[in-house]
């Protein structure tokens, strides 16, 4: 074999390989932070979630330049050969979602939108978590699963560790100092520990179930 | 100090001028971003010779193969496992002529033995913090022959809590039935 050869056969293969292993999740936690980002400021420019979406579907371009980025996302159909590859469905709701910024990439006036990205969040969570949406609201979900930074990290944790995502700076406190221990992490603002008498109690019941369900979630939808 | 041919290295980049005044650019290869670099500093005297080729078990982004590329004419291999990081190795392989991206867990050896092509390896160079370190090590030993250099960059607080001379100390124990032993460095 030549050496020249070998060299275009590898970065063939390598490019067919890292397509399969971008899994579909990245929609998920992209309407996650984009709901996360309206909450957090007033009114919030998307130049950087733009770049984050731009490199999922072409990601061996050689653009820089942010304003670039976005005029060339908004004439682009979001089919790619080399990256990300999702269906008709989640198309419309990403173009639904770029249709709606104005020239500054900004929110337009009307209010309405925050509610129908809620509603297309929790469609999105129907269609590939039904076993863990029994448990957990799926904004809470989807928050869990973009702390992490994917499905493919979080399946593989213990109960325990699930229950304290989030509470990572009370738990260290507790190691070095003595204080306290941590009883719940991001799950405390579910609506079941809300109305329990326990909370403690019914944190560590509800990330036992959502463990179990995880990990039927992931083998069922997202495993090759 | 090397001289810059195609793509800006990490790191501080130089402008100078030739013997006939062209301008030439040069980059630095930084100790504290690569670990080569820094055992070299350290007292190592091992470096690519001419047409060696490579085998790198955790490549990352490939700030190291960028330097080392200019080094040889061979091939360097570059194996990496988390599809972030590699798509910016295979952006730098399209540029130069003579690295290969391999998409693949460092564990599964049939899959790398495939892409090799029957190349004799000289140099096998291994970085990857993980518990089961020595293992990896021990199974890609299988890849090469008997005269080849292998460099091993030892994490100690990702295998055990001990201390970290304890840690070496047993690693060392492990490593002298199989491999022969020339220099031990310490940070």
């Amino acid at each position: 074999m030549n050496m020249e050869q070998i060299v275009k056969i590898n970065i063939k293969l390598s490019k067919e390989n890292i397509k399969k292993a971008i899994l579909r999740d990245e929609v998920i936690i992209f309407f996650t932070r984009v709901l996360e980002d309206l909450e957090r400021y007033k009114s919030p420019n998307f130049y950087g979630r733009m770049k984050d979406l731009f490199f999922l579907f072409y990601p061996y371009s050689s653009l820089d330049d942010t304003k670039r980025i976005y005029q060339e996302l908004k004439k682009s159909n979001l089919l790619s050969k080399e990256g990300l590859f999702i269906d008709e469905e989640e198309i419309s709701y990403l173009k639904f979602f770029i249709n709606n910024l104005d020239s500054s990439c900004k929110l337009k006036g009307s209010d309405g939108i925050k509610e129908e990205l809620d509603k297309i969040l929790a469609k999105l969570i129907r269609k590939y978590f039904s076993n863990s949406l029994l448990f957990l609201e799926p904004y809470l979900l989807g928050k869990l699963i973009a702390f992490v930074g994917g499905i493919k990290n979080l399946y593989r944790k213990p109960a325990s560790t699930i229950q304290l995502i989030g509470a990572e700076k009370a738990l260290f406190r507790h190691m070095l100092k003595g204080n306290p221990s941590p009883k719940y992490g991001l799950i405390y603002y579910s609506n079941k520990i809300q109305k329990s008498y326990n909370k403690g109690k019914t944190a560590r019941q509800l990330a036992n179930k959502l463990a179990i369900s995880l990990k039927q979630d992931y083998f069922q939808k997202f495993a090759r | 100090m090397m001289r810059n041919l195609t793509t800006a290295a990490e790191g501080k980049n130089y402008e100078m001028k030739d013997k006939k005044k062209l301008k030439i650019k040069q980059d630095e290869w930084n100790p504290y971003r690569s670990k080569w670099k820094a055992a070299i500093e350290k007292g190592l005297n091992i470096l690519p010779k001419k047409e060696d080729n490579i085998l790198y078990l955790g490549a990352s982004s490939g700030t190291t193969i960028n330097h080392i590329s200019k080094l040889t004419s061979g091939i360097i291999f570059a194996i990496e496992n988390s599809p972030k990081m590699a798509i910016s190795l295979v952006k730098l392989a399209t540029q130069k002529n003579n690295i290969a991206p391999i998409f693949s867990d460092a564990r599964e050896i049939e899959f790398i033995e495939k892409s090799l092509f029957n190349k004799r390896i000289d140099i096998l160079f291994q970085d990857i913090p993980s518990i089961d370190q020595v293992q990896i090590l021990g199974k890609a030993s299988n890849l090469v022959d008997k005269n080849c250099k292998i460099l091993l960059s030892l994490k100690t607080q990702s295998i055990s809590q001990k201390s970290p001379k304890q840690t070496a100390l047993e690693v060392k124990e492990q490593l002298r039935k199989y491999f022969k032993i020339y220099k031990i460095i310490n940070s």
